[in-house]
């Protein structure tokens, strides 16, 4: 009769042994298929050109923002103005009554 | 999303010092084993010294050339190793050491966790038609 620790072992053994034999054989089946199982220099210079194209992206957003912060300020001096000279904007027109 | 990749690769230093303490720690792994072997020599401590050894050279392998698939292997012998370590430690009475050791393996267990679920993305994009599955 085996001790608890030989069993303890065993299993350990089994399972350790197991997921490194259906590891080695999935790394095994990617490289047969061509997948790409290193970080090679391509995928370097792939992280580069899409934190570059990520950076312009953020450039533009930030342009867009501030134009559109000016343009809120010009509206708003636009409204005092208009507010100051006394003109009231028209008034809205009504929606079509339901028959 | 943090571990979208095996390994680190930018900036520089950083890449520089994840590789260096990634082969200082299997190194040590199998250090680890081949004093298993030399000194304890006894079931099962000798066996896991084997594993560790074995697992911590292969390991060391796939960090240095960047085949995370290596390392990814060489995982589980590590754990194997551990664990059969730990419990010939803890049986002899080495509790202190035994727990430290112990402490070790939920590391390594994550680890593997990360590369199983790169490698697992990698085949996924490659059946898509993604070529340079590697990042996306």
């Amino acid at each position: 009769m085996p001790e608890w620790y030989e069993i303890a072992v065993g299993l350990l053994a089994a399972v350790g042994g197991g997921g490194g034999l259906l590891a080695a054989w999935k790394a095994w089946m990617s490289w047969r298929d061509g997948v790409q199982q290193r970080e090679s220099a391509p995928t370097e210079r792939l992280v580069a050109h899409l934190e570059k194209r990520l950076a312009e992206q953020g450039e533009r957003i930030a342009h867009l923002e501030a134009a559109r912060e000016i343009d809120g300020a010009y509206i708003t001096l636009l409204v005092l103005t208009m507010a100051g000279a006394g003109i009231t904007p028209p008034p809205r027109p009504k929606p079509p009554e339901k028959p | 999303m943090p571990d979208s990749q095996p390994y680190i690769t930018k900036p520089w230093w950083a890449k520089l010092a994840e590789a260096t303490f990634y082969v200082a720690g299997y190194l040590l792994t199998a250090v680890a084993g081949l004093m298993a072997i030399i000194y304890v020599d006894a079931f099962p401590a000798r066996e896991g010294g084997y594993a560790l050894v074995a697992a911590g050279l292969l390991a060391t392998i796939g960090v240095c050339t960047r085949y995370y698939n290596l390392e990814l292997v060489a995982l589980w012998p590590v754990l194997t190793g551990l664990g059969a370590i730990v419990l010939w430690l803890v049986l002899n009475d080495a509790q202190v050491v035994g727990w430290l050791v112990a402490a070790l393996i939920p590391h390594y267990a994550r680890r593997l966790l990360v590369l199983v679920l790169i490698a697992r993305r990698a085949r996924r994009l490659h059946t898509m038609g993604v070529q340079d599955a590697g990042v996306v």
